[in-house]
């Protein structure tokens, strides 16, 4: 195994990016929509500090 | 004649001479189901109106001059493929009553292409499996033995298929999941090279291995749906810019000269006999027609069961990190987040999910990355290795898909470790980074199908449906259909 390099993914690709363009996005309603408790466009969660 | 028993090129000839409409083979594979999957279970959701409505757009589209290489065609979706507006569970519980906000990119390419998406198919829990056992709705069944399992995780996908509840359908394959279950229930499943098809919209389960593929009643079928879903897509940077050829045109029927390479590590002890012979059988037929038959060598084919077990474990402990019940999904309350997060996940995963979870945390905790994780990878880079050494020799590599033909349900659920085995021809496929297909190839005495599998190079699609239509030309397989009723 020595000098074998490691396999993260088998294809030829790195650092693929593309320009900061704006696209089309999920609206705030539906990003909620599967929410199992909401308020005020927020997810809401158990209190996490006392 | 049956209209959902038809294949999609058959079914193209008759909606545009105008002898049937898309709402008539539509309503037909509805029947179907109505008739079938009481027992078969394979579909888990469908709304017929809304089927009915795409297929009413697509027969106007079709009487306006409008085309679409999949127009009108009644097309089944895994469970773990996202639909707009449709549910998306990934056969599991956790995921509760999520419906899906926006449409995989292969399903807008379907859509493109005039496809009526129609139902959700079932498939083992978060894509974890070989026998679609572990859903949360209970097992899918053989259509040629209800007794066997259809294997998985794409099972739901193939049996749709197997049992002309659609015409085609979607699914996914990590380790085998779209090539098993075809081979077992006598169908084509393609997997493609990893890159050529966008995995946005595809829940993940391991992210270095996964690809959406079709499942189809021949190859001509598996290239036009490879056709339509093929291609670089900027929402998965893992996608390839590789050209998308004609795979269509090129099914010219002609092997002569194709070099096709035959494993000698793939002669293990647990292969069937009835398997090794009848596949034996399929290799001979090529050579007739003319291919080259070649011994080659995959010496770190051994490790190949225990390197993705470790890496798409790992990989599947953190894409399930994500269901913890805060954005999405089910949701177990508790009394601060952390309390709420392990009572989420301990309700609503199941077994053979969280196992998978708990080895890849495991495998990638401080410690034991090097020695596992890290490891795994090196050894994935021998197996891919292993392959493009072979592909110097050989065009394409021939095996039996699975070891056995279908066990049956409940046989092998309490033994995890000799269900990963079942998956010791398929997995080397995706840790490389290959194509694959499974042709139907034979039946067992039983009755049950057996599955001939091609491996191609990356992005030798071309090469690799080509082979096996001028296969599955030379026999009579696909025409062979489950007693049903």
């Amino acid at each position: 195994m020595e000098g074998v390099e490691p396999t993260a993914h088998a294809v030829p690709l790195e650092n693929v990016l593309r320009e900061d363009e704006l696209g089309v996005s999920l609206s705030h309603e539906e990003a909620l929509s599967n929410a199992p408790k909401t308020t005020n466009g927020l997810f809401v969660v158990p209190k996490i500090v006392e | 004649m049956m209209l959902n028993s038809l294949t999609i090129h058959q079914l193209t000839e008759r909606l545009n001479s105008g002898e049937v409409s898309s709402r008539q083979v539509t309503e037909a594979c509805l029947n179907r189901i109505q008739s079938v999957d009481q027992e078969l279970n394979a579909f888990i959701g469908f709304d017929s109106e809304e089927a009915l409505s795409q297929a009413d757009v697509a027969d106007k589209v079709r009487a306006n001059g409008g085309e679409g290489l999949l127009l009108g065609v009644p097309i089944a979706i895994k469970d773990a493929i996202a639909v707009k507006g449709h549910p998306l569970n990934c056969a599991s519980k956790i995921l509760g009553n999520f419906v899906s906000p926006y449409d995989a990119t292969v399903i807008q390419k379907l859509r493109e292409a005039g496809a009526v998406i129609f139902g959700r198919v079932n498939m083992d829990e978060f894509a974890m499996g070989s026998s679609t056992e572990n859903s949360f709705h209970g097992p899918s069944r053989n259509p040629w033995s209800t007794e066997h399992i259809p294997g998985g995780s794409s099972g739901g996908s193939a049996v749709a298929v197997a049992a002309d509840e659609c015409v085609a359908s979607l699914g996914s394959d990590t380790g085998g999941s779209i090539r098993q279950p075809a081979a077992l229930c006598g169908c084509v499943g393609l997997k493609p090279t990893y890159g050529r098809v966008s995995r946005y919209g595809l829940v993940a389960f391991a992210s270095s291995l996964d690809q959406i593929g079709p499942l189809t009643k021949d190859v001509r079928d598996s290239a036009a749906m490879l056709q339509v879903i093929a291609g670089v897509d900027g929402r998965d940077s893992t996608s390839v810019p590789e050209t998308v050829p004609d795979y269509s045109s090129n099914l010219t029927g002609d092997v002569k000269g194709l070099r096709i390479g035959l494993p000698k590590e793939y002669q293990v002890d647990g292969l069937d006999s009835e398997v090794k012979e009848t596949v034996s059988l399929a290799v001979e037929s090529l050579a007739e027609r003319g291919a080259e038959i070649i011994e080659v060598s995959l010496p770190h084919t051994e490790y190949a069961i225990a390197t993705y077990y470790i890496i798409a474990t790992a990989e599947a402990s953190a894409n399930l990190a994500r269901f913890e019940g805060v954005r999405y999904g089910a949701r177990v309350n508790g009394s601060d987040p952390q309390e709420m997060n392990s009572k989420t996940r301990g309700a609503g995963f199941g077994e053979e999910v969280k196992r998978r979870i708990i080895l890849g945390t495991y495998v990638l905790s401080s410690g034991y990355y090097d020695a596992y994780y890290l490891r795994a990878q090196r050894v994935r880079t021998l197996i891919r290795q292993d392959y493009l050494k072979a592909f110097e020799q050989v065009d394409l590599i021939a095996s039996p898909t699975t070891p056995t033909p279908a066990f049956k349900i409940g046989e092998k659920v309490d033994n995890p470790l000799q269900m990963y085995l079942s998956d010791i021809f398929t997995i080397s496929c995706n840790l490389a980074g290959l194509c694959g297909v499974s042709v139907p190839c034979g039946f067992s005495k039983l009755g049950l199908p057996i599955g001939f599998q091609l491996q191609g190079r990356p992005f030798g699609e071309v090469d690799l449906l080509r082979c096996a239509h001028a296969y599955e030309q030379a026999t009579d397989w696909r025409n062979k259909k489950p007693k049903l009723d």
